[in-house]
Parts: C-alpha cells; sequence; structure tokens
C-alpha cells in the first residue's frame, strides 16, 4: 500500500513535469511573431509623485505585459504595431488606462499617475502557496487589515475580534498575554484542538493553547487558562491578515485545515526612500465591572439571619452596628494599571537593476494587569530583506526575535485552597482583616470567627487573595525566533520554481514560587517549580508556480510542490519544597530539603508531516472560473496504516457581472457566484497517542523503594484524522464603484472520525482512550457588508462615512458518538466533582448539564402540592422558601435521572459593527461587537449565592432572599442551598452570555503639516477608549469567558476569571 | 529566426531543468517518506518492549501494589475508600456541615452521584486490569519459575483483594480477568456476587500454593502478599460470604475456621504487647500484621491519613481536616483503663502556637480542643508533608482471632473455644475477659462490638462488619443519630433527615449504590435494589 502510494507520487510527480514539458512547444511558438514594437514610460502616484513598483502594465486583449520596477518604469517589447490600450494596474489604486499608439519596431512612450484608493477587487489575496485577485477567488477567504496604528492591540487574534463573519474570538482569560480561543465556522472537534492553523510569511504554525502544562512551562489547570503562544509576535508588524473558511482555500493545507487557515503576512520594505515610522502609545486600565458583595457589617447581618434559620437559633453578631465595612477584597487586589507601547521602523529598498527591498523594526511593549502582581512585557525585533538579482532570481528572508516575559497572578480556579485571587477574593469573607495582628496574613479556615465555627460553620479552606496575588512569584518567559529565507527562479516568465526553508524556535520557561506566605506554600515551608519547553520546527518547501494566458480567453495559474515540517519539543521540569527560607524563591531550587530530593522531570516528543500539494485556477473568458486542490499528507501522529490521507476540493465561480446580459446592469462592479466542496483534515491528537503508554510508578516495600510499571494510557492502532467535508455557496458583489461590497456565504460542514477521548467503562482499568469516533454537523450563514454612507473626498476635509458590518450564525450539532449516546467532560476541578458540561447527540457541542429548578416555593399550597407528588432522592424535604426541583423524567423522584441540558454555551449569531468617520484630518472609528443566545455556567454564583456564612455572598443574594416579609424575594430563603444537588449544578448557574459591546472608540487627528515644521512628514494624534461599554444581563464580569481554557468542553464557564479591563490610550503616530 | 530559435532553445533547457529537478526532488522525498513518518517513543516505554525480563515482571506486580496507594492518591486506601467504609458506622463522624460530601456519607444522605463510590469502584478496578496483565503476561516470561510464580500469585491475591472490595460494597459487579488491550467490547453487564466471590475464592486458592511465607521474603521485600495474608483474608472472605448470608453459612464458617486455625499453626503471627507499637511507625516489621500498605515518607511513597487525622486546631502535618472525629457514645465505650483509648484517639495534641490541648469532655468545637469528641489517632503521622510514614494495615492477627470467635459461635454457639482468641485480644488491650456465660446473640454483638473497639479506622471494617450483623450495627447507628438529633453537642452525628424518622435504616443500604457514573458509561449496569 505505501509503496504503491510512492510510486504514484513519482508517476504524478512526473506527469505534472511532463505537462508542463508538453505545453512548452506551443508556448514557446506562441511567442513568435512579426518583431514588434516597445512601449516604456513610469508609473508614480499621485500623491507625492513618488515612483510606483510592481505595477502590472499590460496591452489590453494581449497577453503582453510587465511590471514596474523599483523606480516605477517598464518597457513591453514586441508589441504589434496599432492602437493599443494600455492598462497599469496596482493593489490600492485605481486603474487606469490609456491609448498607445506603436508602429511597427517602433517606440512609444506612455506615463500613468495613479491615484491610491481603496478597492477591493483589484486586491490581492494570500491564499497559501500563492496568491490571487479577490475577484477571481472562488473560495470564501476574509481579509483583515489590522490598523494597529489606530486601534492598539497587544496580540494578533485581538485583531480578528468582530472584524470578520464566521470567526468566533472567546478570551479565555483578559490577563495581559492571556490566552484567546479562535473558531472558525464554529467547532468541529470535540477534545481535539479546534484553534485554525496560522500560517505566518508561510510557515504553518499549530497553536495549541491546551497542549500544555505548568511543568511544560504552560497551562496550571487548576488555577491559569493557558498563555497565549501568539502573544510573542507584534501586531504592528502584520501587514495583513487572511482567513480561509471553506474547504477550497484550507484544503491545500489538508490535514490541518479543517478548524480554517489564518494567513499572516507580516511587513515587508517598498519603495526606495527610506520611511521611518514611529508609533508609540500610552495608556490606562482599570476594571470595567465588580461584584456587588456584602460589607462586613452586612454580613454580620447574613450571618445573623442564618442563625436565627438554624433550629437552635442564636446571635453570633450580637451588636451589629460597631462593624464597619470590612474588608473589600476586590478593591485589595484590582487596580489602575498602566499600558505603554513604542515601535520604531524603518523601511524602504534601492532601485537598480538588482533591486533591494527593507524594513526593519523594533518595539516594546509593558503591560500592566488590573490584577494586582500580573504584567506583560514584550520585546520585538523584525528585519527583512529582499534581493533581486535580475530579473529572473530574486531571495528573501525574514528574522523575527521576540522575547516576552510575564507575571502571571493565579486567577481562574477552583474553589477552595485551589482558587486564584479572583476567585478567593469573591469568597473571602469581609469581616477578616489582610493581616492579622502578628502581621501574617490571615486565612479563612484558620482565622474562621470561632463564634461562627460554634455553629458548625466551617471557613473555606481558601487562600488570603492578597497573599496569592502579591506573594505568588508565577514568572513566564518565552523568546521566540521565527525564521525564513526564500529564493525564487524564474524558469521562464511564466513559470517559477520556489525553495522555501523556515525555522520556528521558541523556548518558554515558567517558574514558580509560592512563599510560606501563601496557602500553598505555607504548610510545605515554601514550594517551588521550575518548567521549561524548547520547541523546535523546521520547513523545507519546494513549489513550481505557473501562470500563464492561452489565447486571450484563458488563463492557468498552477502550484504544486512537495514539504515536510517536523517538530520537536523538549522538556525539563524541577519541583522542591521545604525552603529554609524565602529570599532565594524559585532561583535556587536546591535550596530546598524536600523528603527525598527535588522533583525533576523531563521528556521529548517529536511529529513530522509530508506532503505533496497541488492547485489550478483555470479562468474561462475572465467570468468561468475553476479551482481544483489536493493534497496528500503523511504524519507521524497516527497509527502505520492509517499514515496517509488525501484532501481534494473543487469550486467553481461565475462572475456574472461580466456576461454580455449583465452590461445594461452598470451598478453592479462584481457579481460572483461560487461553489465549493471539500475535505479538510484535523490531526487533533498529540503525538503517541496511537501507543499504549506505560508510566514509572514506585512502591516502597519494607522501607525501601522498588521501581514499578503501570499501564496509564491504552494505545490505538487505528488512529486517524478527523475529517471535514465543507459545502459552501457565496456571493459576491460590489456595487456603485465600490461603494457597496457585500459577500454572503452559507456553509455546510461535516466533520466525522472525530478523535474523541471516550470515557471507558471503569471496569476496563481506564477511564478514557482516543477513538476516532462520531461526526458533527456546523451550518451556517455569513454576511459581511461594507458600505460607505457618505463618500467625501477626505483629503479635502468633506465628511466620510465608512460602516462594515458582519453577522454569523453557525448551528452546530453532534451527529454521532460513535455508538454512545453522551460523552460527559471530566469533572471541572477536585471541588467539583461535576462534568458541568457533555456531549449529546442531537445537541450543539458541550452544553451544560444538571439539575432543573424552577423557582421557589413561595407558599404552603403548592409545597404541599409537590411534596404529595414527589420526594427528593436524598431523603430531605423542600421547605418553604427553598428550591423547587423539576421531575424532568416525571417518576415522582428527584434524583440523577433528572439531570437534563439546562443551557448551551454556543451564540446564535455573532455580529461585528465598525464605523469610521473621517473630517477635515478627524477620524472617528467605533468598533461593537457582539453575541447573542450563548449561555454562561457562572460557577461563581455556586458560592455567592451561598447557603450559609462560611464564605462571602451577593449583596442581592442576601437582601433578596425569600423571607414571610420578602415573600417575592428572587432568591431562596437563608439557609437553603443554591445551584446544586448533591454534586451536580442546577440551571440557577446557567446565565444567558449575550452581550453588545463597545470594543473601541478611536478618536484621531491628522496634524497639519504645518505645525511640524520639518520634524515629521505625517503626524497623528490619537485617544482610544477599549471595552467602554458592554450591554449585557450576565452578572459576571465578563460575558466573554471561558475559565476552563478553550476546549469545547466545558466551554463558556466562569470560575474567577480575570476580569475584563475598560482602557484609555493615547497615541502618536509619526512618520519621515 | 536565429533569436527565435535560441528563445526556444532557453524554453527548453529551463523545462528540462525544472523537469529534472522536479522529478529528483519527488522521487528522493517519496522513497525517504516512510522513515521520516515513522513514530517511536522517546521518553516512555511501551508495551511492545515490556514484559520481556524478571525486572519487567517485578516492576509490573509492583506497580499492582502502588495501586492501593501511589497511583490512587486520596481516592482509594489513601481516604476515600476507608471514609466509606468507616463514616456509615457509628464510630467516627467527619464533625462537617450537612452537605459536605463527607456528611453524606456519614448521614446516609449520599446518592448513586457520590464521588467516594465512583472513586472506589474505579480505583479497585484499575488495581485489578493492572493484575490481570501480570496474570496473563509474566507466565510468558523467560526466568526464575519460582519468582514468576511468586509473582503471580502475588498479582492474584491482590486482585482478590480487590474483587473484594468490589462485591462488598456493591454485591455482584462485572468480572475481568483479562487485562484491556483494546476498546472493543468493553461493557459488560455484572455477574452475581456468588460468581464473583468463587473467583475471589480460587485467585486466594492460587496464592496460598505459590506465595512464601512471611520468613520467605528478605528485609526489603517486606509488605508483599504472603502465604499467611493470602489464607486470613480467604478466611475473612468467607465469613463475609456466609455472614451476609451470600454463600452458604456453616460450609464458609467451616472453611474460615479451618484456614484461621491454620494461620495460628503455622504461619507464626502473634499479637504485639503493646497495642501502640502497631501504628507508631517505629514497629513496622512486627509479627502482628498480616498485611498492610507500606508507605515512607517521600513523594509519590506515603499514605494519605494523617492530614485527615491532623486536628484542625494542630500543627500536624501539610494540612489538618480533622475529619475522623469519635462520636462520642462510642468513645465514652473505652474503659479508661483500655490501652487501645489512648492508642485510637488523640486525647492530647500541640496547638499551632505550641500548646498542648487536652480532651475533656467539656469541650466543644468552638473550644480550644476544637471538637465535641476525640480526633482519631491511628496512622496519625505529625511529620508528614503530605507523604505519612504509616503503613495502612489492612489485616492483622487480632482481626484473625477476632473472627475465630465469631466463625466458632456461629457454628457451634459460644464455647470456650469460642472465648479463647476474643479474650486473647481483650487481655492485651488491658479490659480483662468477656463476661462468661452469653447466649449465642450476645456473645456474636460482643465480638462485633470488639472489631470496632480493636480495629476502627483499619481494614477497613466498619460498614463491611456491619453487612453481618444489620440489626445490631443499624439500631447503635440510629440511637447515636437520634441522640444527635436531640443533643447535638453530646455527639458529633448529625441530625438525620427523614429516612431515620422512623428507624431502622432501610435495607437498600445494605449495599452501596452503583456509581451513577458507571452506569452512565456502561448501561449495562444495573441499579441495586431501592436506588
Amino acid at each position: 500500500m505505501r509503496g504503491m502510494r510512492r510510486v504514484m507520487c513519482c508517476v504524478s510527480a512526473l506527469a505534472f513535469t511532463t505537462l508542463l514539458l508538453g505545453g512548452a512547444p506551443s508556448t514557446a511558438s506562441a511567442q513568435d511573431g512579426a518583431t514588434g514594437g516597445k512601449i516604456s514610460g513610469r508609473v508614480t502616484s499621485a500623491d507625492g509623485n513618488a515612483a510606483v513598483a510592481n505595477v502590472s502594465v499590460t496591452v489590453v486583449g494581449t497577453r503582453l505585459g510587465t511590471r514596474t520596477g523599483a523606480d516605477g518604469t517598464y518597457t513591453i517589447f514586441g508589441v504589434t504595431p496599432g492602437t493599443h490600450q494600455l492598462r497599469a494596474a496596482l493593489i490600492g489604486f485605481a486603474p487606469s488606462e490609456q491609448p498607445v499608439n506603436i508602429t511597427a519596431g517602433g517606440s512609444a512612450t506612455a506615463n500613468f499617475t495613479l491615484t491610491r484608493v481603496a478597492t477591493t477587487l483589484q486586491q490581492m489575496v494570500v491564499i497559501g502557496y500563492g496568491s490571487q485577485r479577490r475577484s477571481d477567488l472562488t473560495g470564501a477567504v476574509t481579509t483583515v487589515t489590522p490598523h494597529v496604528e489606530e486601534t492598539p492591540i497587544t496580540s494578533i487574534e485581538q485583531t480578528l475580534q468582530g472584524a470578520a463573519p464566521g470567526v468566533q474570538v472567546t478570551t479565555a482569560s483578559s490577563a495581559p498575554g492571556g490566552g484567546i480561543s479562535i473558531r472558525i465556522r464554529g467547532g468541529s472537534s470535540l477534545t481535539g484542538n479546534n484553534e485554525p492553523l496560522y500560517v505566518i510569511d508561510g510557515f504553518p504554525v499549530e497553536n495549541d493553547p491546551e497542549n500544555s502544562s505548568p511543568t511544560d512551562a504552560g497551562r496550571d489547570a487548576n488555577v491559569t487558562v493557558p498563555p497565549n503562544p501568539l502573544a510573542a509576535i507584534n501586531p504592528d508588524d502584520i501587514q495583513s491578515i487572511e482567513i480561509l473558511k471553506d474547504a477550497s482555500a484550507t484544503s491545500i493545507y489538508g490535514s490541518r485545515g479543517a478548524n480554517g487557515v489564518v494567513i499572516i503576512t507580516t511587513k515587508h520594505g517598498s519603495g526606495s526612500k527610506p520611511r521611518v515610522t514611529l508609533d508609540m502609545y500610552t495608556g490606562t486600565q482599570s476594571i470595567a465591572k465588580t461584584y456587588d458583595l456584602l460589607n462586613a457589617q452586612q454580613f454580620a447581618q447574613f450571618a445573623n439571619a442564618w442563625a436565627q434559620a438554624q433550629t437552635t437559633p442564636s446571635t453570633p453578631f450580637p451588636n451589629v452596628d460597631t462593624i464597619g465595612v470590612g474588608t473589600n477584597w476586590q478593591n485589595l487586589i484590582f487596580r489602575r494599571a498602566p499600558i505603554t507601547s513604542a515601535q520604531l521602523s524603518v523601511s524602504g529598498g534601492t532601485s537598480n537593476a538588482n533591486p533591494t527591498q527593507y524594513s526593519l523594526s523594533g518595539g516594546t511593549l509593558q503591560q500592566e494587569g488590573i490584577v494586582r502582581g500580573s504584567d506583560f512585557k514584550r520585546v520585538s525585533m523584525r528585519g527583512t530583506l529582499d534581493q533581486s538579482v535580475g530579473s529572473r532570481f530574486r531571495a528573501g528572508s525574514s528574522l523575527l526575535v521576540s522575547r516576552v516575559n510575564s507575571t502571571m497572578v493565579p486567577t481562574d480556579g477552583s474553589f477552595n485552597s485551589g482558587a486564584g485571587a479572583v476567585g478567593a477574593a469573591l469568597q473571602y469573607i469581609p469581616i477578616l482583616p489582610v493581616r492579622n495582628a502578628n502581621g501574617d496574613y490571615t486565612l479563612m479556615s484558620t482565622d474562621y470567627p470561632d463564634y461562627l465555627a460554634s455553629l458548625g460553620l466551617t471557613g473555606g479552606n481558601i487562600p488570603n487573595p492578597v497573599a496569592s496575588a502579591l506573594d505568588v512569584q508565577d514568572d513566564l518567559g518565552d523568546t521566540r525566533v521565527l525564521a525564513s529565507a526564500n529564493g525564487d527562479y524564474k524558469l521562464l516568465p511564466w513559470l517559477t520554481f520556489r525553495a522555501n526553508v523556515g525555522a520556528d524556535l521558541s523556548n518558554r520557561t515558567r517558574d514558580t514560587y509560592y512563599p510560606r506566605t501563601t496557602l500553598q506554600g505555607m504548610a510545605l515551608d515554601g514550594r517551588a517549580i521550575r518548567g521549561s519547553l524548547a520547541n523546535t520546527s523546521w520547513l523545507n518547501e519546494f513549489t513550481l508556480n505557473l501562470d500563464r494566458h492561452i489565447g486571450s480567453s484563458q488563463s492557468i495559474q498552477a502550484v504544486a510542490g512537495y514539504t515536510r515540517q517536523t517538530f520537536t519539543s523538549t522538556r525539563e521540569s524541577e519541583a522542591n519544597s521545604q525552603f529554609v527560607s524565602d529570599i532565594t524563591g524559585y532561583e535556587n531550587i536546591g535550596a530546598g530539603t524536600q523528603v527525598g530530593g527535588p522533583t525533576v522531570s523531563s521528556g521529548k516528543s517529536r511529529w513530522a508531516l509530508a506532503s505533496y500539494l497541488g492547485r489550478i485556477n483555470y479562468t474561462l473568458l475572465d467570468r468561468y472560473l475553476f479551482t481544483l486542490t489536493g493534497r496528500e499528507d503523511g504524519s507521524s501522529r497516527f497509527g502505520a496504516n492509517n499514515r496517509w490521507g488525501f484532501f481534494p476540493s473543487a469550486a467553481v465561480g461565475w462572475r456574472v457581472s461580466e456576461e454580455p446580459f449583465m452590461r445594461r446592469f452598470t451598478a453592479f462592479d462584481q457579481l460572483k457566484l461560487r461553489a465549493s466542496y471539500g475535505v479538510a483534515g484535523n490531526p487533533s491528537i498529540q503525538p503517541y497517542q496511537s501507543l499504549t503508554h506505560l508510566t514509572p510508578v514506585s512502591y516502597a516495600f519494607g522501607g525501601s523503594q522498588q521501581a514499578g510499571y503501570i499501564p496509564t494510557t491504552l494505545g490505538n492502532a487505528n488512529l486517524t484524522w478527523e475529517s471535514s467535508k465543507q459545502l459552501d455557496i457565496g456571493a459576491d458583489v460590489g456595487m456603485w464603484r465600490d461603494r457597496l461590497n457585500l459577500t454572503a456565504d452559507y456553509y455546510s460542514k461535516r466533520t466525522d472520525n472525530l478523535l474523541l477521548a471516550v470515557n471507558l467503562p471503569t471496569e476496563s482499568g481506564y477511564t478514557s482512550a482516543y477513538e476516532n469516533a462520531g461526526a458533527i454537523q456546523n451550518r451556517g450563514f455569513e454576511l459581511g457588508v461594507t458600505l460607505d454612507v457618505i463618500r467625501g473626498d477626505t483629503k479635502a476635509g468633506a465628511f466620510d462615512w465608512t460602516t462594515t458590518f458582519n453577522y454569523a450564525r453557525n448551528r452546530n450539532k453532534v451527529l454521532d458518538l460513535g455508538g454512545v449516546n453522551q460523552i460527559f467532560a471530566t469533572s471541572i476541578n477536585s471541588d467539583i466533582k461535576s462534568s458541568g458540561s457533555l456531549v449529546q447527540v442531537g445537541q450543539p457541542i458541550g452544553v451544560f448539564y444538571g439539575y432543573k429548578t424552577a423557582g421557589i416555593f413561595r407558599d404552603s399550597a403548592s409545597l404541599a402540592a409537590w411534596n404529595a407528588a414527589t420526594r427528593m432522592g436524598s431523603g430531605s424535604a423542600p421547605t418553604l422558601g427553598s428550591e423547587r426541583f423539576v421531575d424532568v423524567n416525571g417518576d415522582s423522584v428527584i434524583d440523577a435521572n433528572d439531570r437534563t441540558i439546562i443551557g448551551d454555551p454556543n451564540p446564535k449569531f455573532t455580529v461585528g459593527w465598525q464605523n469610521t468617520i473621517s473630517w477635515h484630518g478627524f477620524q472617528v472609528v467605533g468598533l461593537f461587537d457582539g453575541s447573542y443566545g450563548g449561555q454562561i455556567m457562572n460557577l461563581n454564583l455556586y458560592r455567592l449565592e451561598g447557603a450559609s456564612p462560611n464564605g462571602n455572598i451577593l449583596a442581592s443574594r442576601y437582601y433578596d432572599a425569600w423571607s414571610t416579609t420578602n415573600p417575592n424575594g428572587k432568591y431562596a430563603k437563608i439557609g437553603s442551598g443554591i445551584g446544586f444537588l448533591g454534586s451536580d449544578f442546577t440551571s440557577d448557574l446557567v446565565e444567558s452570555g449575550s452581550y453588545f459591546r463597545l470594543r473601541t472608540l478611536t478618536i484621531s487627528r491628522d496634524v497639519p503639516t504645518q505645525w511640524l515644521h520639518g520634524l515629521a512628514s505625517t503626524a497623528r494624534l490619537y485617544v482610544t477608549g477599549q471595552n467602554l461599554h458592554t450591554w449585557t444581563s450576565y452578572s459576571g464580569f465578563n460575558p466573554d469567558v471561558s475559565s476552563l481554557g478553550v476546549s469545547n468542553l466545558n466551554r463558556g464557564v466562569d470560575i474567577g476569571a480575570y476580569p475584563l479591563a475598560r482602557s484609555w490610550i493615547f497615541g502618536v503616530n509619526l512618520s519621515y | 529566426m536565429t533569436r527565435h530559435l535560441s528563445r526556444n532553445g532557453r524554453t527548453v533547457r529551463a523545462l528540462a531543468l525544472a523537469t529534472t529537478l522536479g522529478a529528483a526532488l519527488f522521487a528522493m522525498a517519496a522513497c525517504n517518506d516512510n522513515k521520516f513518518l515513522t513514530e517511536s517513543p522517546i521518553d516512555f516505554v511501551g508495551p511492545a518492549n515490556f514484559y520481556k525480563t524478571s525486572g519487567d515482571a517485578l516492576a509490573a506486580v509492583n506497580g499492582v501494589y502502588a495501586s492501593l496507594e501511589n497511583t490512587t492518591g486520596t481516592n482509594y486506601y489513601g481516604g476515600l475508600f476507608v471514609m466509606l467504609v468507616e463514616y456509615p458506622t457509628e464510630m467516627m463522624t467527619p464533625y462537617l456541615s450537612a452537605g459536605n460530601e463527607r456528611s453524606l456519607v456519614d448521614n446516609y444522605t449520599f446518592t448513586p452521584s457520590h464521588n467516594y463510590i465512583y472513586q472506589s469502584w474505579a480505583s479497585a478496578y484499575a488495581a485489578i486490569n493492572r493484575a490481570n496483565g501480570v496474570i496473563e503476561n509474566v507466565p510468558k516470561i523467560q526466568m526464575d519459575t519460582a519468582l514468576r510464580s511468586r509473582v503471580v500469585g502475588e498479582a492474584k491475591f491482590l486482585r482478590a483483594l480487590n474483587y473484594f472490595n468490589l462485591v462488598r460494597l456493591f454485591g455482584g459487579v462485572p468480572i475481568e480477568t483479562q487485562e484491556t488491550t483494546g476498546l472493543d467490547s468493553l461493557q459488560k453487564p455484572r455477574n452475581t456476587a456468588q460468581e464473583v466471590y468463587a473467583l475471589i475464592v480460587q485467585d486466594l486458592q492460587d496464592a496460598i500454593k505459590v506465595l512464601p511465607p512471611k520468613s520467605g521474603y528478605g528485609a526489603s521485600d517486606q509488605g508483599r502478599a504472603t502465604r499467611g495474608a493470602a489464607k486470613s483474608l480467604l478466611a475473612k472472605v468467607y465469613v463475609q460470604r456466609g455472614g451476609t448470608g451470600v454463600g452458604d453459612k456453616t460450609a464458609d464458617y467451616t472453611a474460615a475456621l479451618a484456614l484461621l486455625q491454620d494461620v495460628d499453626k503455622n504461619e507464626g503471627y502473634s499479637l504485639v504487647q503493646n497495642y501502640m507499637d502497631l501504628f507508631d511507625g517505629q514497629h513496622n516489621d512486627n509479627p502482628e500484621v498480616i498485611f498492610d500498605i507500606q508507605c515512607i515518607n517521600a513523594p509519590n511513597l506515603g499514605c494519605h491519613l494523617s492530614s485527615q487525622d491532623a486536628p484542625r486546631k494542630s500543627n500536624y502535618g501539610s494540612s489538618q481536616n480533622g475529619s475522623f472525629t469519635a462520636e462520642l457514645p462510642f468513645f465514652n465505650e473505652y474503659k479508661t483503663t483500655d490501652q487501645r483509648r489512648a492508642a485510637t484517639w488523640q486525647l492530647t495534641f500541640v496547638d499551632k502556637s505550641g500548646k498542648v490541648q487536652t480532651w475533656s469532655s467539656s469541650q466543644s468545637a468552638s473550644g480550644s480542643y476544637g471538637a465535641d469528641a476525640p480526633y482519631m489517632r491511628k496512622f496519625l503521622d505529625s511529620l508528614s508533608t503530605g507523604n505519612d510514614a504509616r503503613n495502612y494495615i489492612i489485616q492483622r492477627y487480632a482481626d484473625n482471632l477476632l473472627l475465630e470467635s465469631e466463625a466458632i459461635n456461629e457454628l457451634s454457639g459460644p464455647t470456650a473455644a469460642a472465648y479463647a482468641p476474643i479474650n486473647q485480644v481483650r487481655a492485651r488491650a488491658g479490659i480483662g475477659a468477656l463476661p462468661a456465660g452469653l447466649n449465642q446473640s450476645d456473645f456474636r454483638d460482643s465480638v462485633f462490638h470488639e472489631r470496632r473497639m480493636e480495629l476502627v479506622m483499619e481494614g477497613p471494617n466498619g460498614y463491611f462488619d456491619s453487612q453481618r450483623n444489620w440489626t445490631w450495627a443499624s439500631n447503635r447507628i440510629v440511637a447515636n443519630m437520634l441522640l444527635g438529633a436531640s443533643t447535638k453537642f453530646k455527639t458529633s452525628k448529625y441530625p438525620k433527615a427523614d429516612p431515620f424518622a422512623a428507624p431502622p435504616i432501610p435495607d437498600k443500604y445494605k449495599l452501596m449504590p452503583i456509581p451513577q457514573r458507571a452506569i452512565d458509561i456502561n448501561p449495562q449496569l444495573t441499579q441495586n435494589p431501592g436506588w
């Protein structure tokens, strides 16, 4: 089978080259003809008269054409005599045409002056192993141009927030440098990675934020969401971002295309004159929203109310009036935090026979987090150099080096000892001070007041929030080098061979120290963990690119290539405890005196991918477009039997607007219908998952340690890719000279062979194993509209208003789970044994699961009626003012069989809306985004709506509790639990996560040139507000949340999430 | 014309070059792909290179021992399983609020979703799968045959112990005797309790044939299953089967008695003189212990009960949960002369400020001692850093003696022979002989009472003993609960909700429910009656 494939590959390679050869003679003869004339000229820009390079100058109706050099000049030879229409075109400029008369053997001059315009149709779109005019696209591709200088952002993914239809951006953590999750057209994998493939200047980067643990210098499942691996890249270096969504576009990335592909193109040099830009901003961030909790006096009243409701009523706080407001823990851990950034860049080139283009940039970002103790610093440097040698050879290289240092604060987490600073601040009782009289931090479990303890209450064993925020040292360092070198050799004017070699090297460290002042370090006399992870990825790529016209009515663009990529990861970690002193922190791991010495571990893994790829775009009469794409991928991550997979796709496009019958409809610049169908894959799992693992353990016989091995992972040799088949039908409409652009797509994506960590019957000795089982469907509709509502010449200071709106709805449905009807998520954490979420056939992914409640018992009649018909499986009987559980299965008992689906984290639709208004050098940009219909399981309420004063609660939980005097109270009576039954949740914890947010509002002003006195050629000042207002009914910090990380299970859960910051930023852009 | 030719020639040459380049690259690549893509483990051991040597055989069986404690943390013998068996008695309470997971067990308010039930189920089956791996694969290894049989015998002993835990908790459970190697047909229905017991008996009989006596192991192999341990465990299995009506009562008690007498005569166990020696960590290799979990204070090698023992206000160990406090009426049953009173219960401890706190009957939760009744002392390691150096005792000779008295009484009534073993245990405790002339029923209750006093926290035995003398145990539990309801601070047992408004404890509690999570995953499992 494998031999067969090898032969096939060789044969197809030969066939491809033979095809080229076979095509050659006719090509060559096509070059024949009478000696023609010569047209030459220069192309300049209307603004500033500068030379414009790379302009395509063509003789209309012929194949003749060329591109301008760096000095803007061009020459076309062999033009047949007569009068021709000559056309000059370049993305970003209005195309220009003029007639030229040429005689046999003569020469003529035609100069062009191009005017800059933002035209969408002519835009070149990067589509993976090549680029295409937007008007020729057959796939669903969205381009996002980040205007970092207009709206400061700190990470790439933020650029996409609200910017493109079908791209859902979820903030897993709002911490500086925190994880952001992206879903393109919904989640298509349950347990595997759902993040798109990032291709940075041609280098594919798999971003799997879930695949790390603190000992790998990554995520700590209990207290933090994953750090953001792309945070190392400075968004200011990005030229454009292309998002490939349908199968036609993504199948060129084969086994890694199923989640969509984000192609990032960085800035390269252009022009000839050095251009220097300086972008700087500084600002301040503060918490956007806090919880309204009880203060000390209110808490005492609550405790009294609770004690009065007990069998033996008492009053633990007899003198409530003398108790002040106590400690506001939220105020103590949140702060106003500064952010500053500066980026200097120089770019330019030389214009001669062997032109050079270069760009250099360096930037810094310093951001403090709004939770005390957290910050993020990045220094990045970037350089590109492109050198042409004659007209045939061109070499390019780019190098990006960045260093991130960030300090984390444990925020998200569980309830008890695992709680982070934020979770702890919410639960910590306000009557305790930060420190005891002796200067030590208070601890709720030991310093819990005796007069409450005597009532049988115990204070939760949660960390002191201030100690967590200030004393835990948790430092993350990430050094990343992305380097690539490529060479293009024009074998023929229409055939280019390209070799590309790239490397992505990263070295991440995470060093943590819990001093003895913290709960985690107290019992162990200090605890240190150091982890490091070094990743090395190499890429080799060889492609042949063909770009030919056949006659005047057909054109072909094709690419064929072979690529290999390897990824090697090594990790090390060491941990120790029992430190004599906290002074050395994590820096001297040997200073710990842990019995048995420090815990050390190391590991290494590798994967490799080999691929054959090809694509043909064929255009007939400039209106019928056909694309065929295929990629054969071999991956080491799967068993030998299923190592190779083929991912084909096909697409057609019809530019209706080019049809003769459409000429009457002059309003249309473009009307194109598209359809595509194809397959892409998702490797989803980590290396070695197909193999059974044995893990070393030991046992102490007679006090002496002896080694043992236990099987820990059940292997499955048949594992293979998840494969997504996708149908896309779309339309692109451009009207009224680019005034309105509209793109609409309907898609239906079915993912089969889901890689599932299927829960196994525990009787097998295993809890789960990976299997290819089941299917998921995502269907949706996307709409993107750009409209120049009022089109004014901004140069002249006229009023101009452009609005961009996008809408996306996605319906996600689990079709099959390989024989089982439902799969439970793993339990949420050590305190919360419930799964919280499950995946069930017929339902969207990751719905919430638990008991349904229907308000509270407000009158004896309804209580009696309920009691007559129903009883609680636990034996306890409900009372007036307690929660009313719904007997879902109608068997008169409230027990595990009444658990049902109580919520859905998947939004029904998402929108983004951007408005840009310019007037007299002022510009206002407002970006809104919103999400409707998704729900959040707010586990903070599990405690904040608690029954008893063993932790703080919401003010409204106390003041609006049901009682005989407050019969319409929203909450159950004081002392009656809310939100859980046994270890499962109830629908009380599920809230609407719908929101509409003014994400950024920027007001900028171009400084008039005369004010600059030559200090700069252009200058712009701006002020930006971020997250200024959120319209939502969600009670937590931020409805855009996913505390348990970005996996598709346990999505949309909020436990002490890092809160959202509202920021005001002032910035300046200067250029010389 | 020449120009055309030359252009043409250049084209041809370029294409030839492209062809050659392309073909060469593709051929080169295709021919190396498979080597390039082969995945072989770098940093772990896979099954392909295991079960080859005697070292592998030992490593595999050591892994089964580790599943009792080291690889399950607090999920099994390290906490949850012990709590699940000990709390539902009248001996101890977690003294936590009513909704706490531990209180749910203590108060008979747990549901099939209770985590301790699931974890005990899962931990036992994980150990069983590992034992199955040894029993299946080790016989194929070329190695010393005596060692090979011993390793297989150890695995059978451990498999039997785990099935014994399952059958006592749940009744009939699915029988797995093959190592899980694939994902096919893993959902199996429950076997009957009789079938599970038959497998346990068979495994232990096989183990008795091949395991060495205690003296057959060197010092660094102490803690491995011995012949005496296999015989003693089998005796206990017979007693449980006969005593709960699953097996033929007379036949089972007869078989048990024969084994106990065999152990008496041939295995060399005896009571240590000082009861406290069993738990002080200084006398691990004593002649009384028959089988225990061996622990030292080192990462992943320690036991885990100490932090549950440690009084909340003490400075013992890494955390202080105070999860095991006596139920006052039970504690009051210890005579002051009973040396087990101070060895079992922490009458004093050192608090965080270094002061010695002493239990007295006037103490309460809000006082300086921090509880209404004394904290458990067995397996407390005040120096623990999360890894206790206290072996957890599963069976010891005193347990055998009490089983012997029980067996004789069931077979032939309270004869002198029945009195002798229990009085040996009482004499060591310093409380004198059992009153003579008891009838069979009173004698039975006395033996069970003695088991409570002697073995609390060990084994674990509490709930399993209750299953054999349900009415007696139930009455005691209900009495404590009622007492707790009327006078809260005289017993720390919380007032029980409805099911006990009218004692006795409902019969469904004679078995634990099958874990809801297990049923959710394997719908072939049926729930126990009443749940």
